[in-house]
């Protein structure tokens, strides 16, 4: 019934398109005059019958207006950007204008970077949104010295994690997995490094960052919580350029520069760490083998065809490895692989249509020779996806379109060899699955106050063979959190449908602007999530595996809605304010009986259990853009609780990440163009933990007991931490320079604060001991300081 | 598999993670009967221990026993054994009783004040050790020189066969909570499908050897394999990732699962522990050269 009405709702904002009058139009791309890069973040304004009328550009930047005949003058403005003023006459015809902004220089020959226009949140429809711009995150001070996006995102309001180390990020309750991480539209199933101390973005080759927490487009599916969005550099088509840097812990180098001059354009980033190099002279001698480090690339090229095509090809590989070899050797990492074709048909449609190759994989040999164990496994996905834009008048712009992803899940390959000679294998069957979305949104400025924008999504996935589809029964309500009992196993052939699945995804946002300086949003979405990882430790593990939706595993689901008041402060917009409120409803959420096995086990979707979540919470975030004095203030407020039968009694319980407070202070002074300083400071309220109350002997164990039989019930003690780091810009000023270099001198955890990431307890090790013992583990125990050196020409 | 064992390691290599044992308020505790009850086919005396809850931070091995217990072994006829309490929360039954009924069920009741209790265990067959072999190891970085020892043995033919294996080093019992060896089949877990061939490496090995506690020329090893419920088998697992549940990838804690069911409706006691019954082989060897 409902979604009956979202239809009709859909097929009349159709109809009041039709009716519109014909116009010409204006459209292009926006440029930026010294790379020709793509500007995504640009504003063309004119005025138009009395009234200003703005244009944003699309994710590849092109723009397009809608006008009558008659005269217009196009302001085009872009932070950090000069602003250009073009005088355009209509007479008769579509005119396409594309249109090159040159970079504002500084005295000391730096470009300043900002993420988005002043201000321009309270402008737009979209809510929970942020934008982040690689240059604003160089700032601000990073573990080691080391730049990191998914860190950096942590300090944004309603962005969380269980702690240090650990892979990944919590969105507004959402697990790790269920961000729909992008690099160039290519989804990355692992974004970290070293378990969760860096993430794959290589920030040298990152143009732009966007995290979507709420009212998530309908272009986006298949996870709840949001969308990371990350976009690497096009490549420069007029010069060779180039960036890098020397760390603690690694070092870094990307070059960009023209292929053929105008038409085709490179870019190539690496990054390798080398902690074992550096070791190797202190290690004793049959550890001088050891192997500990991560590498990846990122690298990317482009073609312009004509001024209407473009395509681009970029790819990332990655693997961190760990081993003493004889002993065991552990390796694992990302492949992405995206090609894309931009094509403008006319002045008013543009079609983005991409071809996607994405695996994680890992494999861990224990013993050498005749004797040792070889596993592995990876999760391998296809996909195919056209998204178009269409520009219809200056009230509708629609964007439209399908995509479908073929995954093939290895949950597992494990051979033992035995020292006779003989081996077992005891792989795990492969799995095989299909997504499929169609898609269609529509950004309806309906006056000069109300903008809408209201969308569907139908995704669509089908779980098929080769393979085994395991039938559990149920267990009776004493026993919820055992294993189910095995009913039956039925095998299906290649292709065959086990199990299939639709949703409707309906999404809605409206904006209400009360002045020039502020507005009021509102959203709705309902996301739908058909691949899962499968995890019950505290911290992601490189070997968690993902799992399709199957005939036991439903597809998750979540509802949320959120409201929004955005303010501007200021004369200049020296502030931009922004509070919201968020509740999200949350169905098969997926947890784990007692001490379930979830590697290397056929029956593993037997000892899942299913529940039901909610998540809660209000965000607060001011922000101050330009000046010497940068920075922003985030406080988040949010409860994240899951209902699970056979756990906590039937109650509910807080999740793992749910931190009731989260302050996130970020500021950045620049004294004078050669020293900038950059302060962060964290609080978030301890995490969730359970603790027993007794213990009891058999066979001479002392097994911890919790008498309440509860889940998560005591908080470990709140972390909090203070970052500080000092950018100083070397060379003589001068404008124009080629070579610009610099040093970066960090400190981490500057008041040397032990942070707890869990408290356990055990029996203590030592001989004769009789009490047990409750130890506080921290991750990081000490102050970390840092000197990065980076350099750019 | 222990996954997090090594990757713990090597994080605490390369940062400065720390431990600090630290005081902790816990939630009150409340008094529960623990079952301690393992029987085999073993001659000799058989034992079954009754005791009480303690506090977490309470001194290990001071839980108070349950004495006046009545407790009773019951085989598939129904025929009674009845245990006597030999000392406090002790109670045996004497040698004698052959209790070899493989693939049949027994009962255990205990009667403790108003609560009835009982359980029921089917018993599991014992693997064959074939033999014990040993292979004398350099020095490294990490231990000493040593002999590591190894058994030889098939898992019986079938799915679902459970096994702790238990080792004793000049018959004192390799008791830490990492000591603990167990099999499903011939490997780690039902999924495994790893059915009626030899043991896999780490349980045939590597749980074996005490890195701490090596074997040396002349020492004794003795091997024994006690068929156990699949049950047991999963408390013993359960109970070893409780014990020491710890660092970055520490799983949720929970409860371990008993066996041991109040039978009284109206009372709201429950009971701790287990009750097993199973087949047991042993096998004995002395490192030589």
């Amino acid at each position: 019934m409902q979604q009956k009405k979202i239809l009709l709702t859909f097929l009349a904002s159709f109809f009041s398109i039709i009716i519109y009058a014909q116009t010409f139009s204006i459209s292009g791309v926006i440029k930026d005059s010294s790379s020709s890069e793509t500007l995504q973040n640009a504003m063309v304004s004119t005025f138009i019958n009395g009234k200003f009328l703005d244009a944003y550009p699309n994710n590849y930047g092109f723009y397009s207006l809608a006008v009558s005949p008659g005269e217009y003058k196009l302001r085009v403005m872009m932070p950090g950007y000069n602003t250009q003023t073009i005088v355009v006459k209509v007479v008769d015809a579509n005119i396409k204008l594309d249109i090159l902004l040159a970079k504002k220089i500084t005295t000391l020959g730096t470009v300043v970077l900002k993420g988005k226009k002043d201000g321009e949140d309270v402008q737009k429809v979209e809510m929970s949104t942020n934008k982040l711009d690689i240059g604003q995150i160089k700032k601000i001070p990073a573990l080691l010295g080391e730049v990191d996006i998914v860190r950096s995102l942590q300090l944004l309001p309603g962005v969380s994690t269980v702690g240090e180390g650990a892979s990944g990020f919590n969105v507004r309750g959402g697990n790790i997995d269920q961000n729909l991480v992008l690099l160039d539209e290519a989804p990355v199933f692992n974004s970290s490094h070293l378990f969760g101390f860096f993430s794959v973005f290589n920030p040298d080759a990152v143009r732009n960052v966007t995290l979507v927490k709420g009212g998530i487009p309908a272009a986006y599916g298949g996870r709840l919580s949001s969308v990371l969005d990350v976009r690497s550099k096009e490549g420069n088509l007029k010069k060779f350029q180039g960036a890098g840097g020397i760390g603690a812990i690694f070092s870094r180098i990307a070059i960009e520069g023209p292929l053929i001059k105008d038409k085709s354009s490179f870019v190539l980033a690496a990054r390798r760490s080398y902690i074992d190099v550096l070791a190797k002279p202190f290690l004793p001698t049959d550890l001088k083998d050891a192997v500990f480090n991560f590498w990846d690339i990122t690298a990317k090229v482009n073609y312009v065809f004509s001024p209407l095509d473009r395509v681009f090809i970029s790819s990332y590989f990655g693997r961190d490895k760990f081993g003493f070899p004889g002993a065991f050797n552990f390796d694992w990492g990302s492949q992405t692989l995206t090609a894309r074709w931009n094509h403008i048909f006319n002045s008013k449609l543009f079609l983005n249509a991409t071809a996607i190759y994405s695996k994680y994989d890992y494999r861990i040999i224990f013993g050498s020779g005749n004797s040792r164990f070889d596993w592995n496994s990876d999760i391998t996905n296809y996909s195919v996806k056209g998204d178009f834009n269409y520009f219809l008048n200056n009230k509708h712009t629609l964007d439209f379109g399908a995509m479908t992803i073929i995954y093939d899940f290895r949950p597992g390959t494990a051979v033992a060899s035995q020292s006779n000679g003989t081996s077992f294998d005891f792989s795990l069957p492969n799995k095989y699955a299909q997504e499929s979305g169609i898609y269609i949104d529509d950004d309806f400025r309906i006056n000069k106050k109300v903008n809408v924008k209201l969308g569907l999504r139908i995704s669509q996935f089908s779980y098929r063979g080769s393979g085994k589809a395991y039938y559990y029964g149920e267990n009776p309500e004493d026993r919820l959190n055992q294993p189910k009992p095995l009913l039956r196993v039925d095998s299906f052939g290649r292709r065959k449908s086990i199990a299939n699945y639709w949703n409707f995804e309906p999404r809605a946002a409206i904006k209400y602007q009360i002045n020039e300086l502020s507005s009021l949003k509102g959203s709705y979405n309902r996301m739908a999530q058909y691949i899962h990882l499968i995890s019950n430790t505290t911290a992601s593990v490189p070997l968690d595996v993902w799992l399709p939706t199957t005939n036991n595993i439903k597809p998750e689901l979540a509802d949320q809605i959120a409201v929004g008041y955005f303010r501007n402060f200021g004369k200049k917009v020296l502030f931009e304010f922004s509070t919201e409120i968020y509740y999200k409803w949350l169905q098969n959420q997926i947890n784990y009986i007692d001490g379930a096995d979830l590697l290397l086990n056929e029956r593993v979707e037997g000892e899942l259990l299913f529940g039901t979540g909610r998540a809660y919470g209000a965000e607060f975030f001011i922000k101050k853009n330009s000046g010497k004095f940068t920075g922003w203030i985030s406080y988040t407020l949010a409860r994240t609780e899951l209902l699970v039968k056979g756990i906590n009694n039937n109650n509910y319980f807080p999740s793992r990440f749910d931190r009731p407070h989260n302050i996130n202070i970020v500021a950045s002074y620049e004294f004078n163009p050669r020293w900038t300083v950059s302060s962060t400071f964290t609080y978030q309220s301890g995490t969730p933990a359970t603790f027993p109350t007794s213990q009891y002997a058999v066979q001479g164990y002392s097994i911890p007991h919790n008498a309440l039989n509860s889940r998560n019930d005591v908080r470990i003690p709140a972390y909090h931490r203070l970052d500080i780091s000092a950018i100083h810009e070397l060379g003589k000023p001068k404008k124009d320079r080629k070579w610009n270099h610099e040093i970066v001198f960090g400190a981490y955890n500057v008041y040397n604060k032990r942070n707890p990431f869990s408290i356990y307890f055990r029996n203590p090790a030592a001989l004769g001991a009789v009490k047990n013992e409750a130890i506080r583990f921290s991750v990081i125990g000490s102050i970390v300081p840092s000197i990065t050196y980076n350099f750019k020409f | 598999m222990n996954k997090s064992i090594f990757i713990i390691a090597i994080i605490a290599t390369f940062f400065c993670s720390c431990e600090d044992v630290i005081d902790v308020k816990l939630n009150p505790d409340k008094k529960e009967l623990v079952v301690d009850a393992v029987i085999t086919n073993q001659p000799g005396v058989q034992t079954i221990r009754l005791s009480q809850t303690i506090g977490y931070f309470d001194d290990r091995g001071s839980n108070p026993p349950i004495i006046g217990a009545t407790v009773i072994l019951l085989d598939a006829d129904s025929f009674p054994y009845f245990f006597t309490e030999s000392g406090p929360g002790r109670y045996v039954y004497p040698d004698g009783a052959d209790f070899n009924r493989i693939g049949e069920n027994y009962g255990l009741i205990i009667i403790t004040g108003l609560d009835t209790f009982l359980s029921i265990s089917n018993m599991a067959a014992a693997a064959n050790i074939d033999t014990i072999l040993w292979e004398k190891r350099p020095a490294t970085s990490f231990s000493v020189e040593r002999y590591e020892a190894e058994f030889m043995g098939n898992d019986l033919v079938g799915l679902g066969n459970t096994y702790w294996i238990r080792t004793y080093k000049n018959d004192s019992f390799l008791g830490k909570p990492s000591n603990i060896n167990i099999a499903y089949d011939a490997s780690f877990s039902p999924g495994a499908n790893y059915d009626g061939i030899e043991f896999i490496v780490p349980i045939r090995r590597l749980n074996l050897n005490d890195g701490e506690n090596p074997y040396r020329l002349n020492d004794k090893i003795t091997v024994e394999i006690l068929g156990i419920s699949n049950e047991f088998f999963l408390f013993l697992r359960l109970a070893a990732e409780q014990i020491n549940n710890q660092g970055l990838f520490a799983t949720p804690p929970a409860n371990v699962p008993s066996n041991i069911i109040n039978q009284s409706r109206s009372s709201k006691n429950k009971a701790n522990g287990f009750f097993v019954i199973g087949e047991s082989k042993i096998r004995t060897a002395i490192i030589t050269e």
